[in-house]
């Protein structure tokens, strides 16, 4: 009696297994499809990362004598990521962008959906495009890592690895608004030129309304205020006082303040905001969409 | 016919007389081509060294019985193991001045301990090193090529995020001869100096002959020489009238006198920084030795041909397997 029992309970868990088991194949399926089909964006994008780290943070130090290093690797890495914002803006949106509004566009949803679970599909081209999407950061790191030590010798500054991972949260709040803006937009097109729209400028101007206006008022809603912690984490005293993390500058008597970067906890809290914010609402407008 | 004759001679006179003046200049010019050019061989980029060796008890009974290896190097030098490193930021052509020398090269301020002295007293003999005071008595200037380093001392444990010396000039002379006239100029301050020194009751300057002048170039850790690097070496040793001192190759030989007789065998790099110092009693046994350490680097190299073999073999599945699906 009691083996009958073990055999059922083992059986049960064997069938829970089984369940999940082909849950989890139409991500993992449409992940690997999703890999397979940008990876020529991915080398793409990869080349270009490399290229400028080595255009911004080798060149000029290699061909102009006069050109002093920085003093420090933590210094040297600091004023080489730079870029890399650029970098993820312009990367996400050409990864993230056909997530959902390509499905409608090329009238592919006809044929998936009803043998694919929508959820499902989405999914795993997100979690692709965003492994894509990492794998380009993680090249840019790599190759400012390898010229860090090349200039410094090692190892490689601990606080360098926080940058990387505060650089992934960023992808992923960033990877999030283009698939919101890809879940009511009509088509790729449209969607890139408006995630690069809103991000680089309109996003620029927001903040500097609000500077205006609201001097004193942190910009805790903005994205363009998080990543400054992608650089600013690697300063050794970082700053926790307030009124350490702004400086007032003052032009013909009108003083402004510009804030050099967000607490740490307050960075990744606004970046987990923006992905959790833009993906539900991404999900309940692409559940509601018609074909 | 004649008057045809005579014009070909004078063209042949002429055209004689403008090859013999070419070889004749080209001759008088070879005395200034004789003269070596110097060119710095420093680039950016970080040098870090290791203290390889240390036998205490012979240091005591060789070289200095009151001192160790941390009064003349710095840090914890006189630990087997500790590292120290240098970042070479930048180089730029400069012009240097004895007031220069005195403060980044000889250190004089050092020598002024104001504790010992009241505020007149200190005031007073800042005066002589006064920057308008010393341009207008020695107003001798010389070439240089500058680099601008951060310094990490020797330390046995991990290196502090920030250098213990931000702004560290390494100057290399364009030619080894200033160091010479910096020396006699160096003397003539001193002498100037020492009498109000004296007069207050304080230890005077040293007065320095070429020795003494090479060995405190040498342990103060900025001296960088220029390539060629065996004749700016011998030049070196020639002008300053060195009786101590010989070269080999990119290795300076000098003759100290401490406890015992030893020798310091310093050892130039490819950059023209002092890579290597060996200190040897006169039996020809290591006391003492600091050698550049290469681990950072034979890391990277590893690591880039790991990557590199990585990336081959990857592009050859990749290329292979497009193949066999064609």
């Amino acid at each position: 009696m009691a083996e009958d029992r073990k055999k059922m309970q083992l059986l049960e868990k064997k069938e829970k297994y089984d369940n999940l088991y082909l849950a989890a194949l139409p991500v993992v399926t449409t992940y690997l499809f999703e890999l397979k089909k940008q990876w020529k964006k991915f080398v793409i994008f990869s080349l270009v990362a490399v290229s400028f780290v080595i255009l911004l943070s080798y060149l000029p130090y290699a061909l102009i004598p006069d050109n002093p290093l920085p003093d420090t690797q933590a210094d040297y890495f600091q004023s080489g990521l730079n870029f890399l914002i650029m970098i993820v803006i312009f990367g996400s949106c050409f990864f993230f962008s056909g997530i959902i509004c390509s499905e409608y566009g090329d009238k592919t949803g006809f044929i998936t959906f009803p043998i694919i679970n929508k959820y499902k599909l989405v999914t795993g081209k997100f979690l692709g495009a965003l492994t894509l999407m990492i794998g380009v950061v993680a090249a840019f790191y790599i190759t400012l890592g390898v010229l860090g030590i090349y200039w410094y010798g090692g190892p490689i500054n601990y606080r360098y690895y926080y940058s990387f991972g505060i650089a992934i949260l960023y992808v992923l709040a960033v990877g999030s608004f283009v698939t919101f803006l890809s879940s009511f937009m009509p088509n790729v097109n449209i969607t890139i030129v408006s995630a690069i729209m809103f991000l680089l400028i309109a996003n620029m101007i927001i903040d500097s309304l609000v500077m205006l206006l609201y001097p004193e008022f942190e910009p805790i809603y903005s994205l363009n205020h998080a990543t400054d912690l992608i650089s600013y984490i690697l300063v050794e005293d970082f700053p926790t006082k307030l009124e350490d993390r702004y400086e007032e500058v003052e032009f013909r008597n009108f003083s402004r303040r510009i804030w050099l970067t967000p607490t740490i906890e307050m960075g990744i809290t606004i970046f987990l905001v923006y992905t959790i914010v833009c993906l539900v609402v991404a999900a309940i407008i692409f559940k509601r969409r018609q074909l | 016919m004649a008057i045809i004759m005579k014009r070909n001679r004078v063209k042949k006179i002429s055209l004689g007389f403008f090859i013999l003046s070419t070889i004749l200049i080209g001759l008088s010019s070879t005395s200034i081509t004789a003269f070596t050019t110097y060119e710095p061989a420093l680039n950016k980029g970080t040098v870090a060294f290791i203290v390889n060796q240390y036998n205490e008890g012979k240091w005591e009974d060789t070289v200095d019985r009151e001192l160790d290896p941390d009064d003349f190097f710095d840090g914890d030098s006189d630990e087997i193991g500790a590292r120290s490193k240098t970042t070479i930021k930048n180089v730029g052509n400069y012009k240097w001045d004895l007031h220069d020398a005195l403060i980044f090269l000889l250190d004089v301020e050092s020598f002024i301990d104001e504790d010992k002295l009241n505020e007149n007293e200190t005031l007073f003999l800042l005066s002589f090193l006064s920057k308008d005071y010393v341009d207008e008595v020695y107003p001798e200037k010389y070439y240089v090529w500058e680099a601008l380093t951060v310094k990490w001392d020797f330390e046995t444990e991990e290196f502090d995020e920030s250098p213990d010396e931000k702004a560290l000039i390494l100057p290399i002379f364009k030619n080894p001869q200033d160091y010479n006239d910096l020396l006699e100029d160096y003397n003539k301050w001193t002498l100037s100096v020492n009498s109000t020194k004296v007069f207050l009751g304080k230890e005077p300057f040293p007065i320095l002959d070429g020795d003494d002048f090479l060995w405190l170039l040498i342990t103060s850790g900025i001296f960088t020489i220029a390539r060629p690097f065996n004749s700016y070496l011998t030049t070196l040793i020639d002008k300053l009238d060195c009786d101590d001192a010989e070269v080999k190759g990119n290795t300076l030989i000098l003759e100290k006198k401490g406890e015992e007789e030893y020798t310091v065998e310093v050892t130039f790099s490819d950059q023209g920084m002092q890579s290597s110092l060996v200190i040897k009693n006169d039996e020809g046994r290591v006391i003492y030795e600091i050698a550049q350490d290469n681990t950072d680097m034979v890391v990277l190299i590893v690591s880039g041909v790991i990557a590199a073999s990585v990336a081959g073999i990857l592009i050859v599945l990749i290329i292979r397997r497009k193949k066999f699906r064609q």
